[in-house]
């Protein structure tokens, strides 16, 4: 288990366990065939925002993937859906976690995190939906190196 | 001269070959052409980036491999490269590799073992291994710092009882005590980073003899 601190807000995730799911189907994707455009940028990471804006931008990524990446996903594979709704198991016990800690008013919103989910926001709505599923799964690599940056 | 593009056969297995973060691109020859005399020119793209560049060091090369270090030292930003076989007005289609994550996907080298010994017990100080870069003179990047959870795994094989003992620990000195006299103890050590798999690289065997139970001088094999 790693423990992930976002401000004042500390969870523990599996984040090995979700790194070791993706590996199993990151190579049985169809293709990202749309290599200029990335959603997950380099100069939006989660790790350089302010520690106690992280909880708040996580939270919303979690979301963006469980309701719009892991929800619309297609495929004919079964064990390849059955990997992704592992993920999104994954991904929701971790979003759970951070509810808690906004209970507790320890994930506030501010505008640095907010305004880095608009720009991720406006990239994943710069592709059709199709396409922006593929590249956000195909991105997941990208978010869990950054989540297990954030200790 | 434009080269007449899908007259050749493309270059097979594309893929990066990364440790510590010294990136080389590799393929195979075109299946096919055994004794043609086939040239090779190699682009690179910056995921998210606009366009592909030329590798000018890599422009007509016969050898089949390409060192893009450099251009990929930015191990938080992901790449594609590719390479086209040329020969004479005719040249291949290009052969891609996947999308290329520096920071996941290198192979973490072994690190420094010191091993030394007072007669009873076993002294091993690690080093980490150190980033790839591209002068000498510049100040070297120790994979523990773009790793924070760098791990050794570390065999301790006892050669008399053909037994060999192992831990993973993240620091860099331990000591080995209450060891049998008289016996040479071989010390392997490997670095790992939990996370998605990589390949990893033991480092070179090291041994140590303890001494015999009457006083004896040491002997480092």
């Amino acid at each position: 288990l790693k423990t992930l601190h976002l401000g004042s807000c500390m969870i523990t995730s599996s984040l090995q366990a979700i790194q070791s799911g993706f590996s199993e189907i990151q190579d049985r994707q169809p293709k990202d065939e749309i290599i200029d455009l990335r959603i997950l940028r380099k100069t939006q990471p989660l790790q350089d925002t302010k520690p106690a804006g992280q909880c708040c931008l996580l939270h919303h990524v979690l979301r963006l993937y469980l309701d719009r990446v892991f929800k619309n996903y297609q495929t004919p594979d079964h064990r390849i859906l059955q990997k992704i709704s592992g993920l999104a198991n994954s991904f929701l016990t971790i979003k759970k976690d951070l509810w808690l800690c906004h209970v507790h008013m320890a994930c506030p919103c501010g505008e640095e995190a907010m305004e880095k989910y608009s720009q991720l926001m406006s990239h994943f709505k710069e592709l059709q939906p199709p396409a922006a599923v593929v590249k956000a799964l195909g991105e997941l690599d990208i978010l869990l190196s950054w989540m297990e940056e954030m200790d | 001269v434009p080269c007449v593009s899908g007259g050749l056969p493309k270059p097979t297995n594309i893929t990066f070959l990364s440790i510590n973060m010294k990136n080389i691109l590799q393929w195979n020859p075109p299946q096919g052409l055994q004794g043609v005399e086939v040239t090779y020119s190699v682009q690179y793209f910056i995921y998210g980036q606009k366009k592909w560049l030329n590798k000018s060091e890599c422009r007509n090369i016969s050898r089949t491999y390409c060192d893009l270090s450099a251009e990929t030292s930015d191990y938080e930003r992901q790449y594609y490269a590719k390479a086209k076989a040329i020969w004479g007005t005719n040249c291949s289609k290009w052969a891609e590799t996947g999308r290329f994550y520096p920071f996941l996907e290198t192979q973490i080298g072994p690190p420094e073992v010191a091993l030394t010994t007072d007669g009873k017990s076993i002294s091993i100080v690690l080093t980490a291994p150190k980033k790839w870069k591209k002068n000498p003179e510049e100040s070297s990047i120790s994979l523990e710092q773009i790793y924070s959870n760098l791990k050794y795994n570390v065999s301790v094989h006892n050669t008399k009882s053909n037994r060999t003992w192992s831990q993973c620990v993240t620091n860099r000195t331990l000591v080995f005590s209450w060891l049998e006299p008289d016996t040479l103890y071989c010390v392997l050590v490997e670095s790992f980073v939990p996370g998605p798999p990589r390949l990893a690289q033991p480092s070179e065997k090291q041994c140590v003899s303890t001494l015999k139970d009457q006083a004896s001088t040491l002997k480092v094999k």
